[in-house]
């Protein structure tokens, strides 16, 4: 199939680092133009012990959390996936990125967790829509490990393949896509019945 | 050259020589270079290299380029590449311009001139195009420019800007609900009246109702910071307060919209609780008249549009309760719905803000929780996991027919709004056209009797041709292709109302126009012998032009068709009459058309005399049946369309006479046709007569009810014997004799109030009227009737007195028993 490179995703988990960056490394392998966000208030990920998360600032890049956790423990975090999950990240972007702090606009969010979805939904409304720009925003609830973020990346690029396909026939044929979305969603939430699925269209 | 080269170097020469040419000189010289697909590319990578490098000076130019491109093209491409190339250009400029508008390179001076400048682009790409999506992005775009264009407006007064920027901001919130620009569905009934259109167009009233929320923002002054500074009384723009009203009644359609809508269209109602957060957080001041509105918005309330598709159902409750959920948690993390104890506020108002404020808080607090609990359990369950029966809700019949009616009334009101402002125009118009002829009205009609060729435009039209320019096919019907009934209905309208001699003279120049051209039009004996002989002549011909058409061996100009109106386009082909300017030219025309004399369209013999009694017999019966309707409002219909619903409400069946009864003015027509509207010569077979008959039968028939109407014809009959001064009364005499003698036979003693209403109330009685009485009075069971309504017509007629007594008498002399009634009445009274 041919693919939309026109649109412009986003993926969005908590700390932009399992969820959304493995939804952006098949989106990006599949020819999307696509970029990640975090809508936390800082990158965690765990820590030795369950107490002690290791928090980073957003914006902190991945090749140096990698180095801390390669100093804390290699083992233990080979062990747990982080440092090959921090290994595909620093291959993809620089650094982890905060959602409300950042200024592109796109066509599809994909957020990974309701909590983020809600973030995105009131972020949006702070902003006040000045740019008067539509963004369909869409929840995937995926749950935060290295299985399921596989499974929910899958399902995205499914979903992204979906609303890619069905914007190019309506600009073809003049129907507006909002029309037929909520058709989309309902098929597609038919057939991944252990995502459950929300959607906003929102205003930039 | 290519026009890529082209692009660049002027743009780059205008950037380095500091030249504010625009490119408006660029167009012509690529269109006549360049098809429109590399033009568009270029243009493409113009942006590209204007975003790249000094933006604010390079964008504006693409833009400007851009607008020439598009919109120097005076008519709108036909063929379908054209026409794609169009939109994808339309797109183009509609995106070029919303990315200037929101690039931040560029000041807010300079995107308010330039705004301003493409103002009449946006308005002519919003009112006219028929694509969804470029309508979609123009109405954000529009939206964007909004507050700019305020602004300018208020600091340079500029009221055309004003009244255009007005005109465009009612023509996208008049159209916010419905499913414009798509206009119509399948069935033709226009858009936005259907409940499964609720759904429909969903991009375009996204943006519609992004626009109105930036409308209500940019109208309504900010409480904090004088963000618009709009000096009360501006001589455009008004009051400030008159501004206000009008956002606040823009933003009770968002919020009755979320109370009234019965359908579950969540995209909508997210869309509305989205753009009702930018307002809460712009203006405060909303936010009593925001929170109000929303706390009755019920989302369990609303129905399923898709009765089939449950899960799709399910899915919209659910991100509609979530986004519920997110504005209330939005108010209330952001202090929009503050939590104030009403002590630590003063004075007697911020206590009655408070107090709704921490009962808000409340209700949105609880809410939220609700809301999110809800969601939770969902998510816990399984979003598949449910009953369908539990979650179908399909609108009740009665509901939805309810809903269908006052939509109806309601698009109805649109429509006749619609066509009002447009008669309104209209007026102006002429009077206009009247206005500038020096109110001179001679120098707008057209009161030549020679019609410049034989169209029926030609024909019919009174007025100049640089004075009848109004786009009459503008005006709106319920149903899409029934346009043409409100021209029916104006033309009804104003011939009930014009002065009938106007009415007559126009007429007159009318059929002047039909009498020269039916002389100019040869007749067809003539042609037919002419042809003869032409045919003798030209045998070897003759063949080839009866199978082509026209002749291709011949070296004269073949035939040109008469121009004909499109109504007649199918009979063109019967009716090939020639152009008669020129005789040579006719000549030759004629050898190429078809030959039988009776598919001319004018035929000069006159109707005979069988064809003129069919006829007449047909109008009676059409007029007779219009009785046995029973259709309400008095209307008029034709008895071929009794049957078609869709005629009963043509404006060709509504118009009618003043009082219209289906019962009885079809006889006040045939009435009036008998009496005075007909020949009533030999040679005219009669046609008074006939009507006569037919009326006599109807009357006849079931006689006690119409003695209103007898009496009504034969005065009829009577008046018109008197104004035309035949004093001998025939007609009359005839058929008010041949009435009662008709009448008389079948009358017992319980018609007395009947007939005697018909001796009193017919204009003229005579011996002969007195004498069809005999019949009754000789009558030994009837003569109460007889005697009764002699002394009635001898107490209250007294022009009659004489020749009852004379009656009286002869009846006495022939039977005498009858001596008592008529004693009785000679003795009393003479």
């Amino acid at each position: 199939m041919t693919r939309n490179t026109d649109l412009k995703f986003c993926t969005v988990c908590a700390s932009n680092n399992n969820r959304s960056m493995e939804s952006h490394k098949v989106l990006q392998e599949a020819g999307y133009n696509v970029s990640s966000y975090g809508t936390g208030s800082a990158v965690r990920l765990p820590g030795l012990s369950i107490d002690k998360p290791n928090v980073y600032p957003f914006g902190t890049p991945y090749n140096d959390i990698y180095n801390d956790l390669l100093s804390q423990s290699p083992e233990r975090y080979k062990a747990n996936g982080l440092l090959q999950m921090l290994d595909r990240n620093r291959k993809l972007k620089k650094a982890p990125e905060k959602w409300q702090t950042n200024t592109k606009t796109f066509d599809f969010v994909f957020t990974c967790e309701e909590r983020c979805f809600d973030a995105v939904c009131e972020d949006l409304m702070l902003r006040g829509g000045h740019l008067n720009q539509m963004v369909h925003i869409i929840n995937i609830d995926i749950k935060d490990d290295n299985e399921n973020a596989k499974i929910g990346g899958k399902a995205i690029l499914k979903l992204a393949d979906m609303l890619s396909e069905k914007v190019q026939e309506c600009e073809e044929s003049f129907i507006p896509f909002e029309d037929i979305i909520m058709d989309i969603l309902a098929i597609w939430q038919q057939d991944h019945p252990k995502l459950p699925l929300l959607y906003s269209p929102g205003f930039y | 050259m290519s026009i890529h080269a082209n692009i660049k170097q002027e743009l780059d020469s205008s950037v380095t020589s500091d030249d504010s040419k625009p490119l408006s000189n660029y167009p012509e010289n690529a269109t006549n270079t360049a098809d429109d697909k590399s033009t568009l590319e270029n243009l493409i990578q113009a942006r590209t290299l204007a975003l790249e490098q000094n933006t604010a000076e390079m964008l504006p130019k693409v833009l400007e380029t851009t607008s020439n491109l598009l919109f120097q093209k005076t008519e709108f491409p036909q063929t379908p590449s054209s026409k794609n190339e169009y939109s994808s250009l339309a797109h183009f400029y509609i995106d070029l311009f919303h990315t200037l508008l929101i690039n931040s390179r560029i000041s807010n001076i300079e995107k308010s001139l330039i705004a301003s400048a493409h103002f009449h682009e946006l308005f002519t790409l919003i009112t006219t195009t028929g694509d969804p999506i470029l309508y979609k992005s123009a109405i954000l775009t529009y939206s964007q420019t909004y507050p700019l264009l305020l602004d300018l407006v208020a600091k340079t007064s500029n009221e055309k800007l004003w009244s255009d920027m007005t005109k465009l901001k009612r023509f996208i919130i008049s159209n916010w609900k419905s499913i414009y620009p798509l206009s119509t569905c399948e069935n033709g009934i226009i858009s936005g009246v259907d409940l499964d259109s609720d759904d429909k167009n969903m991009g375009c009233k996204l943006a519609s109702v992004k626009f109105m929320s930036q409308v209500i923002i940019s109208q309504i002054s900010s409480s904090s910071s004088s963000s618009l500074a709009i000096p009360d009384n501006h001589p455009v723009l008004g009051s400030q307060r008159r501004l206000e009203k009008e956002a606040k009644a823009i933003l009770d359609l968002l919020l009755n919209y979320l109370i009234d809508e019965p359908m579950m269209v969540s995209s909508l109602f997210i869309g509305i609780l989205n753009v009702l957060a930018f307002i809460l957080k712009a203006r405060s001041q909303t936010t009593v008249r925001i929170l109000s509105g929303i706390l009755k918005f019920n989302v369990d309330g609303k129905y399923m549009i898709d009765e089939k598709n449950v899960l799709k159902y399910r899915l919209s409750k659910r991100m509609v309760e979530r986004c519920y959920k997110n504005f209330a948690q939005f108010g209330i993390k952001n202090q929009l719905i503050k939590n104030d104890s009403p002590s630590s506020s003063s004075g007697a108002e911020s206590n009655t803000s408070t107090t709704s404020s921490s009962n808000f808080y409340g209700k949105f607090s609880k809410i939220s929780q609700t809301l999110h609990i809800i969601g939770e359990e969902t998510k816990a369950k399984g979003i598949l996991n449910y009953e369908e029966t539990a979650f179908i809700n399909i609108i009740p019949d009665n509901e939805r027919s309810r809903i269908m009616n006052n939509r109806e009334k309601f698009q109805l009101k649109k429509t006749i709004d619609f066509n009002n402002n447009l008669l309104t125009d209209l007026k102006n118009y002429s009077l206009e056209k009247l206005e500038s002829s020096g109110n001179d009205p001679n120098r707008i009609f057209n009161n030549s009797t020679i019609a410049i060729d034989n169209s029926y435009s030609s024909i019919f039209s009174l007025m100049n041709s640089d004075n009848s320019k109004f786009d009459l096919s503008q005006f709106k019907t319920e149903q899409k292709g029934k346009e043409s009934e409100i021209l029916i209905q104006l033309a009804s309208e104003a011939l009930s109302s014009v002065d009938t001699n106007r009415f007559i003279n126009a007429l007159s120049i009318v059929a002047s126009r039909y009498t020269d051209l039916m002389n100019k039009t040869p007749n067809p004996k003539e042609k037919r012998s002419h042809d003869d002989t032409d045919n003798n002549n030209n045998n070897n011909n003759n063949k080839e032009i009866e199978e082509d058409g026209y002749d291709f061996n011949s070296s004269e100009i073949p035939t040109k068709k008469l121009k004909m109106e499109p109504s007649q386009e199918d009979d063109v082909n019967k009716y090939k009459v020639e152009e008669d300017e020129e005789d040579e030219e006719e000549e030759e025309a004629i050898k190429t058309t078809d030959l039988d004399d009776t598919k001319y369209l004018f035929k000069l013999e006159p109707m005979d005399r069988d064809t003129k009694i069919a006829n007449i017999k047909r109008i009676i019966q059409n007029i007779l049946s219009v009785k046995d309707q029973r259709e309400e409002n008095s209307l008029m219909i034709s008895a071929n369309n009794s049957n078609n619903n869709q005629d009963i409400f043509s404006p060709l069946n509504k118009i009618k006479l003043i009082d219209w009864k289906n019962e009885n003015s079809g006889f006040d027509i045939l009435i009036r046709l008998a009496s005075r509207g007909v020949d009533n010569n030999e040679n005219s077979g009669l046609c008074g007569d006939i009507i006569r008959d037919n009326l006599y039968e109807y009357m006849l028939q079931d006689f006690d009810n119409k003695v209103g109407l007898m009496v009504e014809w034969l005065n009829e009959e009577w008046y018109f014997e008197s104004i035309s001064k035949s004093f001998e009364f025939a007609t009359y005499n005839k058929w008010s004799l041949r009435l009662l003698d008709g009448l008389i036979p079948f009358l017992e003693n319980n018609h007395r109030r009947l007939f005697i209403r018909l001796m009193s109330e017919l204009p003229k009685l005579t011996m002969d009227h007195i004498n069809k009485m005999r019949q009754i009075c000789m009558d030994p069971a009837r003569n109460s009737l007889g005697f009764q309504t002699l002394k009635f017509l001898v107490m209250f007629r007294p022009p009659v007195k004489g020749i009852i007594k004379e009656f009286l008498e002869s009846i006495l002399k022939e039977d005498a028993t009858l001596e008592k009634q008529c004693n009785s009445i000679l003795s009393k009274f003479y």
